[in-house]
């Protein structure tokens, strides 16, 4: 028993038997595809594509990114800092590796995250306006940035997802597409993997068959047309992307060498981000890894996640060799240019250590990472007061970091959407524009 | 710890975001200083609602929690102008205000962006706001907060209106003052549409409705005070011929449509009535046997009869604690909580089974003392700990009513205050617990003594008060959560009632008489206030019978109407004027597939052939990727609104191709295997699917695309053509899967 992994042409011909069989594949690909922007790349470049970390919980800046060598102990905290290929730019001793390839990152150490808080909502939103509210009407409508791709650039392949999510806690750790509506919801990845594989024995052709039945079946309730047109739609590009395979061979994990998967790390962060590398060179374009939730949230010894040296220390070494890893590969890959790396959570931390060896929130300022995308690099923008208290220089609000990922992934940042009223929304809120240094 | 930090401030600044966009003046408001200085500027009613409309005190900006924003802190609101006076005339070393120079005051130059200001421009230069704050400071900020009239009352004008679809109205707020004084207050009052799809309402109080037929609302705040302007918008279409009138909720259904000229989508056929109220009531599909006995049954009250039995049947019971436990918030953090969870679960179950009155499973809950082994509802005091929780879910759940700004300020639309809050709060005050013989599980007891909480501004001991209205004094041998049940189940609380049937309503009707359906306020009123007080007073007058509410509700034409929109009601949302299709439940959708593909799903720990709907808690979502797919809520919230019912990619995939539903199909016990080796002939196979899935019989053309897709050679990929016997095999398989795949089946309708 084979099946075709190619949609187009072959299936045509083994299931010749049944209804609408002239509407084919080819046509519902077509259907999907944002032909505008796919378009609009030249051929010889590669559509662009963004990788976001999530670290949930919200990442200490002091004892990472920003770190304060001369500060009184209680700010400085417990870590010491190392110079970095940058001369003048330190960072955690914790994070040797990042330190080595500073010259191919940048760090923005002035992120003005004050409408955040415990949620995923405004940082991955990029919009100081999609706040968290407990009333049912959080984030206020407002989409994230992977759906906002989704919508104005779709994936890369038609076959894949647009957007994908791999986080092991979906509700607290991912942010949707708010009113922008379901279609532009990131797909959870954990959940996307068991489904897209055809078992033995199923063939393209069979799919294609008995959904024509029930097409054939669903004419019966036209009322149900516009409750159910959403689902319509769903189940078109699911089919097609069943019927491709090739989001199935990106969950292939296994196809990957051992010393790709050892670099990358076998914990939760190391496989999600080989993972999502995987995904954004098969057409998806924005992909979100998250580990555990809130597994930055330090506040110290007496809590779950622990303070700065129990919970903080065993986990910055992932972090570091998750981004050197995968810079590295994107580069060797030639997709370092075309793939935006992004890491941060939704705050910093407290400046002033807790008496249980802790931080606290923090929405002054934090610090974040970011990589590729053909940005420049190299480079520390913004800084914060020596005892990394506010922001000192060149505050980055939240939507001016949804101005440089639409930029880079050439979505016009004046474009809007409209809301179930029809009214338009603005991609980017706030007057945000894209960082002038990574441009 | 993911502790909150200002979660209230948030939702507020919600209702401000529009005033912080662009901020305009479109009336007359005060005008420049040569006007202005024909009388005193009172800093409690000129500066301070300048302040606010402006956006300055809002919850994200000067009045954020901690020291407002950049050291300059303002009362949330404006609603404590004393402290407001304090920070920008004595603090700042008296830079905020300059008395020699106005203009150069740091209030003035900041708001009119002259200075860099975080907050942007919020005040231009040439605005009348601006001048008002100016020629108050050029006065020397003369302080009346003590002395200066009171605001008694705000109005809008008009209070109500017929509007035409894509209509506009222009609203007034006047503002009464303790001197007797009256103010047109359009300009600084803040306006808001209570359904946005319906109407918008501008900065200065222009109504434009869009083109949805229904009742509407815009709130207008001033100063802490709310009033209402409620707008009907009718469709002017002729009604004609309303089915017959069968008990109050059709008058009050009815009636609306008539007022608003929307014509009604006829009663449905037998099959559809049956297939739907199953679903409603039950959480299931109607059994083929159960389908063919009433289409056959000619009796003239077989729907009414059906109602009941249904009503009598345990899944009645499993189906709707499914609902309740949900909101109650039977979550399984750990383990060990099944102990617990499982008696919770079957407390509630047999509550709804034996009927139950709803007010005294509800003070049951509340006054729960003992261990959960001996007294389930205890467990709900196991997931919801602290006081400040316990009367939030009290409140949201129970009375419909949001407290969780006041614990921290006036509640910015409604009439609680904090003293509300802390006063509700203290009725949990004497909550004690202690460890138990089972482990991980308190023992809940009463302590003895008096009953208070702290009200965190002023510091005061407030004793137990239930939103506003006294109680008598409680001994310290009483446990006050018994008043708190007592206080809530009198027919007079205007609450109680209300929110459980306008919570029911939604559950047949998809759409609340107040949206969202726990969200009750002067300033959300419902769409069909006849119909609601009529409710209300049939569920009070029945002794809080949840099943007769339940049975008023079904047996009415108005919940029989077809979902099939007529030429006139397809842009009714909001009116009942035909019923509106809604996606399977997660459980319930489960178990209509494995009803129609033969199956069982397993559960852990459950013996076999347990059903989705009676799933005792959330833990089962982990083994039961289909669950978590289509939206089965964790338990986690007392709102309705986490249970997922919107549609996604992955449900579509999982609907394809997951091993779940593929097993299901290919069950050599299932439907598709029987009917594969069944010697009937193919029609009467079909029709048996047809029965089960939609509890009708196949359309001719239906008929025959199935028995085409039957008929047809089967090959397999190399191109082969298969033996009769798997082609029978794969091609019911498919039929099954074409069938639970429409939307006819993924909808009740």
């Amino acid at each position: 028993m084979t099946h075709s992994p190619t949609v187009p042409q072959g299936c045509l011909q083994v299931g010749s038997r049944r209804w609408f069989l002239r509407t084919s594949f080819a046509g519902m690909a077509g259907l999907t595809a944002p032909a505008l922007h796919a378009a609009a790349q030249p051929a010889s470049r590669k559509k662009p594509a963004v990788i976001l970390f999530w670290l949930s919980g919200g990442l200490s800046h002091i004892d990472s990114w920003d770190p304060k060598p001369d500060a009184p102990a209680e700010i400085r905290g417990p870590f010491g800092s190392i110079p970095t290929r940058v001369p003048g730019v330190r960072m955690s001793e914790y994070l040797p590796l990042q330190a080595s390839i500073m010259d191919k990152l940048t760090l923005i150490r002035s992120v003005d995250c004050r409408s955040s808080n415990h949620t995923p909502i405004t940082m991955q939103a990029g919009n100081p306006l999609a706040r968290r509210s407990n009333d049912g009407k959080d984030g206020d409508g407002y989409p994230s940035m992977g759906s906002i791709a989704a919508k104005f650039c779709g994936a890369n392949d038609p076959a894949l997802p647009a957007f994908v999510g791999l986080a092991d806690s979906w509700k607290a750790d991912v942010w949707g597409a708010g009113q922008l509506g379901s279609t532009y919801d990131p797909i959870q990845g954990t959940d996307l993997a068991g489904r897209i594989t055809l078992p033995a024995g199923v063939t393209v052709p069979q799919l294609q068959d008995r959904d024509n039945l029930r097409r054939q079946l669903d004419k019966a309730h036209r009322e149900l047309d516009t409750a159910g047109e959403r689902i319509d739609g769903h189940s078109r590009r699911a089919l097609n992307m069943i019927a491709s395979g090739k989001a199935q061979k990106a969950f292939t994990l296994e196809e990957e060498p051992d010393r790709v998967r050892d670099a990358y790390g076998r914990d939760s962060i190391g496989e999600k981000a080989l993972l999502a590398r995987r995904l954004v060179e098969a057409g998806t374009t924005f992909a979100l890894v998250s580990g555990a939730w809130g597994y930055f949230d330090h506040h110290g010894d007496d809590v779950r996640w622990g303070g700065i040296v129990k919970g903080l220390k065993p986990l910055l070494p992932r972090i570091d060799r998750v981004i050197y890893t995968l810079v590295n590969d994107l580069a060797a890959r030639g997709m370092l240019d075309s793939t935006l790396v992004l890491m941060m959570g939704e705050f910093g931390r407290g400046p002033v250590i807790n008496k249980n060896a802790g931080r606290d929130h923090w929405t002054n300022c934090m610090s974040m990472l970011v990589a590729g995308g053909g940005l420049p690099t190299g480079q520390v923008i913004g800084s914060t007061d020596a005892k990394g208290w506010d922001i000192k220089e060149r505050k980055v609000g939240p939507s001016d970091i949804a101005a440089t990922v639409f930029q880079h992934l050439g979505i016009d940042p004046t474009a809007h959407w409209e809301d179930p009223q029809g009214r338009p929304v603005p991609i980017v809120t706030e007057n945000g524009r894209p960082i002038p240094e990574l441009t | 710890m993911l502790s909150e930090t200002s979660h209230s401030r948030q939702s507020v600044a919600h209702w401000f975001r529009v005033v912080c966009l662009a901020f305009s003046w479109s009336l007359v408001g005060p005008a420049g200083s040569t006007h202005a200085a024909e009388r005193p500027i009172s800093f409690a009613n000129d500066v301070v609602p300048v302040l606010t409309k402006s956006g300055c005190n809002m919850g994200t900006c000067h009045a954020k929690a901690g020291g407002g924003r950049n050291g300059f802190q303002l009362s949330l609101l404006g609603f404590e102008p004393d402290e407001d006076f304090e920070h920008i005339v004595l603090e700042g070393r008296g830079r905020r205000v300059s008395f020699g120079n106005p203009d150069q005051s740091l209030l003035l130059l900041k708001a009119a962006g002259q200075l860099p200001h975080g907050g942007g421009l919020r005040l231009a230069k040439s605005s009348p706001g601006y001048g008002v704050i100016r020629e108050w400071i050029r006065q020397g900020t003369p302080v009346d907060v003590v002395t200066s009239p009171k605001l008694v009352s705000l109005e809008i004008e008009p209070k109500k209106g017929l509007l035409r679809v894509r209509a506009s109205q222009q609203l007034k707020a006047i503002a009464r003052y303790s001197d007797g004084s009256v103010r047109d207050v359009t300009d600084t009052a803040l306006f808001e549409s209570n359904d946005k799809a319906m109407a918008d309402v501008s900065e200065g109080g222009l109504v434009k409705v869009f083109d949805l037929p229904g009742k509407v609302s815009v709130m207008v705040r001033y100063q802490g005070r709310v009033a209402v302007f409620n707008a009907a918008i009718p469709l002017g279409a002729a009604v004609g011929t309303l089915p017959p009138v069968k008990n109050f909720v059709d008058t009050a259904v009815f009636a609306n449509l008539k007022e608003l000229g929307i014509p009604p989508s006829p009663v449905c056929d037998d099959a559809t009535f049956l297939r739907r109220v199953s679903l409603d009531i039950a959480g299931r599909l109607p059994t083929e046997a159960e389908a063919k006995a009433f289409l056959a049954d000619t009796s003239a009250d077989k729907r009414d009869k059906w109602i009941d039995e249904l009503l009598r049947s345990p899944d009645y019971a499993d189906f709707f604690a499914s609902k309740w436990t949900a909101v109650l918030k039977n979550r399984r953090d750990d383990a060990s909580d099944i102990v617990s969870n499982f008696a919770f679960h079957a407390w509630v179950r047999d509550s709804l089974l034996a009927n139950k009155p709803y007010d005294q499973f509800v003070r049951e809950l509340l006054g729960a003392t003992g261990t959960v082994i001996g007294n389930p509802p205890v467990a709900w005091y196991k997931r919801v700990k602290q006081p400040k929780d316990q009367i939030e879910d009290v409140a949201q759940l129970f009375l419909g009513v949001r407290m969780q700004c006041a614990q921290c300020h006036h509640h910015p639309f409604e009439r609680w205050s904090q003293d509300d809050y802390y006063s509700l709060a203290a009725f949990f005050a004497q909550v004690g617990r202690k460890p138990s013989g089972t482990r991980d599980e308190d023992l809940i007891f009463h302590k003895r003594g008096t009953a208070t909480a702290t009200n965190i501004k002023t510091r005061e001991a407030l004793k137990p008060m239930a939103l506003g209205d006294e109680v008598p004094a409680i001994s310290p041998d009483e446990d006050p959560r018994l008043r708190l049940a007592d206080w809530m189940r009198s027919p007079k609380n205007p609450f109680f009632a209300k929110v459980l049937v306008n919570r029911y309503w939604k559950h047949f009707f998809q759409r609340g008489l107040i949206e969202p359906e726990d969200d009750i306020r002067d300033s959300n009123p419902p769409s069909n206030p006849d119909l609601l007080a009529a409710l209300e007073k049939h569920f009070i007058d029945s002794r809080f019978d949840l099943k007769e509410l339940v049975r008023a509700i079904t047996r009415s034409n108005a919940y029989q109407l077809s979902a099939t929109p007529n030429k006139d009601n397809v842009s009714d949302r909001q009116n009942y004027s035909r019923y509106y299709p809604r996606r399977l439940p997660a459980e319930v959708m489960l178990d209509a597939i494995d009803q129609l593909a033969g199956t069982q799903t397993d559960f852990p720990n459950l013996p076999p052939g347990t059903r989705a709907v009676a799933l005792p808690d959330n833990s089962y979502n982990r083994s039961s990727p289909f669950l978590r797919v289509f939206g089965r809520p964790e338990g986690e919230s007392v709102c309705e609104c986490e249970r997922v019912q919107s549609s996604n990619l992955a449900q579509s995939l999982h609907m394809i191709n997951a091993s779940d539903i593929r097993s299901k199909l290919a069950s050599p016990n299932g439907r598709a295997e029987r009917l594969a080796v069944d010697t009937r002939p193919a029609g009467e196979r079909v029709k048996e699917l047809y029965r089960v899935a939609f509890a009708r019989e196949p359309r001719p053309d239906e008929l025959k695309a199935a028995l085409d897709y039957l008929t047809e050679p089967r090959v397999n990929a190399a191109g082969q053509k298969l033996d009769a016997p798997r082609a029978a095999r794969e091609n019911f398989r498919d039929l099954i899967w074409a069938i639970m795949t429409t939307k006819e089946f993924l909808f009740n309708h």
